[in-house]
């Protein structure tokens, strides 16, 4: 099966090569310090342009860090819906609702509060959580290419699912359509 | 199923013994579909588009009726399951949505933009099969899925009266507090996966089992946190209620109704069975995981019913009067969820998930008729007066007597008083809740503290209506409407006669495929209180 999908999948064949320790290290600390710090950039950027530009760094660390896991198929969509996808429309939405690109907004400092109380007990739980529960020597994971199989389950044990989205989307298709036709009916 | 298979097998293709369990969904699909292709060969297509949901609908339920609890337990490989609780929730809901088309057909259906039919059934139809989905899986993928498809078209179907400033500032209220709140809740669900590996609620392996043998953990609450935070959204249980009273306003009528009962349900329908499936794998021995679990839930329920109450005290519009009501039974529902741990007094073989399956799913039953009757009558008045201030329901009693004998009935069903349903469906909760003993009794008190509160609001619509007078003139509602408020109440009526049937038959369905079924005896069922 692995041949198959080598032979469909020229890629595979390099992901499945163990990579080089030191070099993967290397790529994890800076796809991981690119994720990281730009996600603080999101955070403390008060221009709104500026925050979504830092979020696509941010959306690319985190794929980036995919790829170190041999989650090829989750980085590309990473990289194709998140920051190709949703982000333009972000910076669309920014540019089409806000009477200038330039914007600053300005929280107040009860949102400040509640926002740093909120993240600190999240952060809090998450890193008591992983040092707890997790083991020091990361599982052993057998490398293989994903996309082929993940074809075979969504066809497979996750037909149904898959089918129910197709619905999901054609309704929620349908309403959007409606709304945006409302607005048009509305300028006339 | 939960590993990756590493071998290319062929694509699944299910039969016709895994699909028939679920007719009721193929049919709504199916009406959807049909639905979206009407105007193709109508020229005026709302009024067909109706016509056709309620064809599509009335084949659904039939369905239901037809096939049964045939072919209980996992169906698609586990992804979904088809037992008594769902078919039972299925039946309600397609009834509710029947009525709900009615509704639409004496309401909304004069004053709507000819052409926008086809949109609004096909939201309709869709958050219905949304929700019936989430009645019926015990698969986290399915429950995110199921979960989105009952939430996204209603976003839509509240903001759907364009020219309507407060409908589209209540859809979009909606909308941010659903995006959130869901994605609080995906968050948890994906850290559940993270700890157990598995989607899988319950059955051998599942999320259920693996809790009751690891315990607790911080990360294990966090999760709970999430998807209590994302179901309580749709139950609108206290915190996560804002949206509740904006949405009923901001909406059209037929919308609030439907959003008010069967959004609820499902809710409860899903949040029951998850807390059930984590209860009875720990055999509702009293682990600290449980007890706080219960509590929590318990908790919830006495505020979500507290503050709906007491908010619903100043109201002056019809609709916010009864989106707080709303939130008021939502408590009293989430009330019985907390029985997750068997009392110190309560008989050994009473199996707590299906007396509280039960308690709930005749709760939904009489709930769905008085909240259907008491909008479409709201609905009939505003249509034909176009104002939804209860001020103005003065000397209803003599303008249109038979609105204001159903109103009232519906209403008085709705605080829990003798002639109606509402008031077995009370004592039921009472009873329930009596029987675990324990601090339970401290909820039996908050219910009852909150329904002689909740006697002043009621009764203050019917006052308006018999005793203020007006000299405005008299009121002809639409006789399908009408009709649909008459049936209404009177099936208030013939459900505290017949409670004892009813209750049995409620009983008879309040099985969870994969939670422990220790009891259910003749016994159990002959322990009611009588009518």
């Amino acid at each position: 099966m692995e041949d198959d999908a080598m032979m469909i999948f020229p890629l595979a064949q390099t992901i499945a090569q163990p990579p080089d320790a030191a070099a993967s290290t290397g790529l994890f600390y800076l796809f991981a310090i690119l994720a990281g710090a730009s996600a603080l950039g999101v955070v403390l950027s008060r221009n709104i342009v500026r925050t979504a530009v830092f979020l696509l760094f941010t959306l690319a660390g985190v794929a980036g860090l995919y790829f170190l896991l041999d989650a090829e198929f989750l980085a590309a969509v990473q990289l194709v819906v998140y920051a190709g996808g949703t982000l333009v429309l972000i910076i669309f939405g920014v540019m089409l609702t806000s009477k200038s690109p330039g914007i600053r907004y300005e929280p107040k400092i009860v949102e400040v509060a509640v926002a740093i109380g909120v993240s600190v007990v999240v952060a809090a739980a998450l890193v008591m959580a992983i040092v707890r529960q997790f083991p020091a020597e990361p599982a052993s994971i057998e490398r293989h290419p994903t996309i082929a199989e993940l074809g075979q389950v969504l066809l497979g044990d996750y037909l149904i699912p898959f089918e129910l989205i197709s619905v999901l989307l054609l309704v929620v298709m349908i309403g959007a359509a409606y709304l945006a036709k409302a607005r048009r009916r509305g300028g006339k | 199923m939960n590993t990756l298979p590493v071998a290319i097998g062929l694509p699944y293709v299910p039969d016709w013994g895994q699909l028939r369990a679920f007719a009721p969904e193929l049919w709504l699909i199916a009406a959807i579909v049909a639905v979206l292709l009407t105007p193709f060969f109508v020229k005026k297509p709302n009024a067909a588009c109706g016509w056709v949901a309620l064809v599509g609908l009335l084949a659904a339920l039939v369905s239901v009726f037809v096939v049964g609890v045939d072919g209980t337990g996992e169906h698609f490989r586990g992804l979904m399951v088809a037992d008594p609780v769902s078919v039972f929730w299925k039946g309600l809901l397609l009834m509710f949505v029947i009525g709900i088309v009615l509704m639409w057909f004496s309401t909304t259906a004069p004053t709507m933009h000819q052409g926008d039919g086809p949109e609004f059934f096909t939201l309709l139809l869709g958050a219905t099969l949304g929700m019936s989905l989430m009645a019926s899986t015990s698969n986290l993928l399915m429950l995110v899925i199921a979960v989105e498809l009952a939430s996204l078209p209603s976003y839509v179907l509240a903001g759907f009266r364009k020219t309507h400033l407060a409908g589209a500032e209540a859809s979009l209220k909606y909308i941010l507090f659903g995006a959130a709140t869901s994605s609080i809740m995906v968050y948890g669900l994906s850290m559940l996966y993270g700890l157990y590996g598995t989607l899988q609620i319950d059955g051998p392996g599942g999320l259920a089992q693996q809790i009751a043998t690891s315990g607790g953990s911080a990360l294990l609450w966090m999760a709970i946190f999430s998807l209590i935070v994302g179901l309580g959204f749709k139950i609108s249980a206290v915190p996560f209620h804002f949206w509740c009273p904006d949405v009923f306003e901001g909406a059209s009528i037929e919308v609030s109704a439907f959003l008010s009962v069967a959004s609820k349900g499902a809710g409860l329908v899903l949040l029951m069975r998850v807390m059930m499936s984590f209860a009875s794998a720990q055999a509702y021995e009293s682990t600290p995981l449980l007890n706080h679990l219960a509590v929590l839930l318990g908790v919830l329920g006495a505020i979500t019913a507290t503050v709906g109450n007491t908010a619903a005290f100043v109201q002056r519009n019809i609709k916010r009067l009864l989106a707080y009501s709303s939130i008021a039974h939502a408590g009293y529902m989430l009330c019985i969820v907390s029985l997750l741990v068997r009392g110190p007094a309560v008989k050994a073989d009473l199996d707590l998930a299906s007396t509280a399956a039960q308690v709930v799913l005749f709760y939904l039953a009489v709930y769905l008729f008085m909240n259907l009757g008491a909008f479409t009558v709201a609905g009939l008045i505003e249509r034909e007066t176009g104002t939804e201030r209860i001020a103005d329901y003065a000397g209803m009693g003599r303008r249109s007597p038979l609105m204001a004998f159903c109103l009232s009935a519906c209403l008085f069903s709705l605080v829990g008083l003798p002639p109606f349903a509402g008031f077995v469906a009370k004592v039921n909760v009472f009873w329930a809740l009596m029987q675990n003993g324990s601090w339970w009794w401290w909820l039996v008190g908050v219910i009852g503290v909150n329904t002689v509160l909740s006697l002043y609001y009621y009764v203050r619509v019917i006052k308006v209506m018999y005793l203020d007078d007006s000299s405005s003139a008299p009121i002809w509602p639409h006789p399908l409407g009408a009709g649909v408020a008459v049936v209404c109440a009177a099936i208030l009526v013939f459900m505290l006669i017949a409670f004892g049937p009813i209750n049995r038959l409620a009983g008879h369905y309040s099985h969870f495929y994969g939670v422990d079924q220790t009891t259910f005896t003749a016994e159990f069922s002959s322990s009611q209180p009588p009518p």
